[in-house]
């Protein structure tokens, strides 16, 4: 090749892909047209092109098992939106205030009242944060009395057996 | 599967959605393995780096400003994923580029056994041609080798730009360069298929 | 403006309240120690085991068996990434393991394993002296049924 097309080769690689400005192609297409050279390093990267994509395109074929990739992400992942906007999205509401006069005056109690009494009011129950069954069905429901979770897992489907 | 664009499911997922989250990896949860896959292929780290990236990627859905495609956001996030689970290898290994795969010859690769007798041009299957690319991939630098799988799946040089954090004109001289050093890697089978 | 103030006062009042409220903090906490109840529920007995008077109390609403028996309760001590089995029935093993305190709650894996096959799996925030209930698997003529307690050891 000559010396003044070695510094062509990314262009005419770029050229291939159709990444020119129209001008720039102008350019190296009117230099084709003169330049064995540079159209026989065309044809070797197109060659070399087809092979490549050819010989990478079988993504399926690779050997990984993704089984529970989903569960791991829910689990170390915490979505929706956080407790503050949670919170003001509540108060913002005009619906709301009737409740919440009533919840102040019951906070009011609590503060004076529950004290005297001494009285350990729960304020969290235990959660499920994520849940996978081989089965892919699975319930998780909360006992009407407690709001304990229960986790009911289902048999699969077509197999009977319910609660 | 959902026909909701990307865009629609992202706007949903941070407004709390989270099925859209389970639909967003979904759709693209073999593209990711797949790339993954062709940069390391060991099948354990390639799903380890997938959860990682879905993992980052929902965790900063909110910074996804919609310049590039999802897809291209998701592909850097793979693609850095990538780069650090090697610096990770160097740390502990001390080697500057490792391939997992590479080859113990000094600059060749390891070609099937060849017979003196045989015709080289009814050997190449599709699955050998296979393999010896992926061999002579190998060979290749991080750098050359990210864009050469990106350059495959269809992105543009302004998206490997993007995705590698590069300028166009290093992806334009990167996969020149690549191309014609897997050339030289792969001459005896292109010449022998030609 | 007023209805502003009156937003501010009311999110005062309930933020006091519950901080007066707190349960003590699990940063003073170390272990758990996980309690887990195996029970058969079933359609084919009335049989009720007296220990479990209470839970088929709290589950009428909810399941539909006339029968339970305990067939197992069991306390396992669980230091954090500590590890812990029970074996349910023939071929099928509930493990547990302790992954660790989260504010207030601990978080505990739980997986059931058949013929080495994870079957089942769920990680769980559990408060102190907090339980949980899963069901399903199918035990001879019923199903199984699992009461997994913990309580917060300092």
């Amino acid at each position: 090749m000559e010396k003044t097309c070695e510094s062509l080769g990314p262009r005419l690689s770029a050229y291939l892909d159709g990444e020119l400005a129209e001008e720039e192609r102008r350019k190296v297409k009117k230099h084709l047209e003169t330049c064995q050279a540079c159209r026989e390093l065309v044809h070797e990267l197109e060659e070399t092109g087809t092979i490549l994509k050819s010989a990478l395109s079988s993504a399926s074929e690779s050997e990984v098992d993704l089984t529970g990739v989903w569960e791991e992400i829910e689990e170390r992942t915490h979505f929706g939106p956080s407790l503050w906007q949670r919170m003001k999205k509540l108060v913002g509401k005009p619906v709301v205030w009737l409740p919440a006069t009533v919840a102040t005056a019951a906070v009011a109690l609590l503060l004076f009242i529950l004290p005297i009494l001494k009285v350990q009011v729960p304020i969290e129950l235990s959660r499920v944060e994520s849940v996978y069954s081989r089965t892919g069905r699975v319930m998780v429901l909360q006992t009407p009395e407690s709001g304990r979770p229960l986790i009911w897992i289902l048999p699969e489907a077509g197999k009977g057996g319910s609660s | 599967m959902s026909s909701l664009s990307d865009e629609k499911l992202i706007k949903s997922c941070i407004a709390g959605n989270r099925e859209h989250y389970r639909l967003l990896y979904e759709r693209y949860k073999d593209y990711v393995a797949g790339l993954v896959w062709r940069l390391v292929r060991d099948g354990e780290v390639t799903r380890d780096l997938t959860q990682e990236t879905f993992l980052k990627a929902f965790k900063g859905l909110k910074k996804f400003r919609g310049k590039s495609s999802f897809k291209t956001w998701l592909s850097r996030i793979a693609v850095n994923q990538y780069k650090d689970y090697l610096r990770g290898l160097k740390r502990r290994h001390g080697k500057a580029h490792v391939s997992l795969n590479a080859s113990e010859n000094e600059g060749g690769i390891e070609l099937p056994a060849k017979d003196s007798t045989s015709d080289p041009q009814r050997q190449v299957l599709q699955k050998e041609l296979k393999t010896v690319v992926e061999a002579a991939m190998d060979k290749l630098s991080i750098e050359h080798k990210t864009v050469i799988l990106l350059w495959q799946e269809g992105f543009s040089y302004d998206d490997i730009a993007a995705i590698t954090k590069t300028s166009q004109e290093t992806v334009g001289s990167r996969i020149y360069y690549a191309k014609m050093h897997l050339r030289d890697l792969l001459i005896p089978y292109i010449k022998g298929i030609g | 403006m007023k209805s502003n103030s009156g937003k501010r006062l009311i999110c005062i009042l309930w933020c006091l309240g519950l901080f007066l409220l707190r349960p003590p903090l699990a940063a003073a906490f170390s272990d758990i120690l996980v309690n887990v109840e195996v029970i058969k529920a079933t359609r084919n007995s009335t049989e009720i085991d007296p220990q479990l008077q209470d839970l088929v109390k709290e589950l009428a609403p909810v399941l539909n068996y006339s029968g339970f028996s305990l067939l197992k309760k069991i306390e396992i001590r669980l230091v954090q990434k500590g590890k812990g089995d029970v074996i349910l029935s023939s071929g099928r093993v509930l493990e547990l393991e302790f992954l660790g305190f989260e504010d207030k709650q601990a978080r505990l894996l739980v997986r059931i394993v058949e013929k080495g096959e994870q079957t089942f799996r769920t990680t769980l925030l559990m408060v102190d002296k907090g339980s949980v209930l899963i069901g399903g698997p199918p035990h001879h003529d019923g199903v199984l049924l699992l009461r997994i307690g913990a309580g917060f050891v300092p």
